[in-house]
């Protein structure tokens, strides 16, 4: 993907319904039937699928409690070292 | 350390993306909270990592929670054998007050059936809206293979959707 609206896609495409990809507009009722009965002319077979595969993934959401249970653990954490993860560090920068 | 009120504000942004990953990765909520949970304390522990844009900051969450899910994997494949009567969780549930269309179902089933990786490669791609070069390095696999998870789990759905 090479437009201008590449980043804004990528902050939340998911929750927000809308495609992410060549600067498609927002459909104007984010459920999925509603997404699947109208999908673009031009590329209605693809376009189709990905507005499935985002109404799909958009339903599974963070945990309520998670937040809170996180910011416990890692205050608990906090002061212990981590260790034993050989691959996450460094190489984590993108 | 980092704050809280900066460690809420980027769980608040990207909670959702991180939990999809572990999820999807993981199998078992159990284990993508677990996963998760760790995801964010490297976040915290990292104060002395200088974050350009709240998009890196997401592609690292990302990146963390991927190699973290893959070293638990591996870890659990040597010290764990699978137990028939444990099955995997479906990674993308329902909630019991949604009732989606038939053909959501379909689109949640034929996810679920993909492998774990060309899951996650279909995600970063079409929800996230990362190209494959891209997904390619949050993953760290070979921008081929990616293209080729996407190809494979996208064929899958057109099937599906008919």
């Amino acid at each position: 993907m090479t437009h201008d609206g590449q980043d804004e896609a990528r902050r939340d495409a998911c929750h927000a319904g809308r495609p992410s990809q060549e600067g498609h507009p927002a459909p104007a009722d984010r459920s999925p039937s509603a997404a699947d009965a109208a999908p673009r002319a031009d590329a209605p077979r693809d376009e189709r699928v990905d507005q499935a595969i985002r109404a799909a993934f958009a339903s599974e959401r963070m945990p309520a409690g998670l937040k809170a249970s996180t910011l416990a653990f890692i205050h608990a954490r906090a002061e212990t070292p981590v260790t034993g993860v050989a691959n996450v560090g460094a190489d984590a920068d993108t | 350390m980092r704050t809280d009120a900066d460690i809420e504000h980027v769980m608040d942004a990207n909670g959702d993306a991180v939990w999809r990953v572990c999820l999807m990765r993981m199998g078992q909520r159990a284990s993508a909270q677990d996963v998760f949970q760790e995801t964010f304390l490297r976040y915290a522990l990292a104060d002395d990592h200088e974050f350009h844009g709240e998009d890196h900051v997401r592609a690292w969450l990302i990146r963390v929670a991927t190699n973290l899910c893959t070293d638990a994997l591996r870890h659990d494949a040597h010290v764990t054998q699978p137990d028939p009567d444990d099955p995997a969780e479906e990674p993308l549930a329902t909630e019991p007050s949604e009732q989606p269309d038939e053909a959501l179902w379909e689109v949640r089933d034929a996810l679920n059936d993909l492998p774990a990786e060309q899951r996650q490669a279909v995600y970063l791609t079409v929800c996230e809206g990362y190209p494959a070069t891209e997904v390619a390095r949050l993953m760290g696999a070979p921008p081929n293979t990616v293209y080729s998870w996407v190809a494979r789990g996208k064929a899958r759905l057109r099937e599906v959707l008919g």
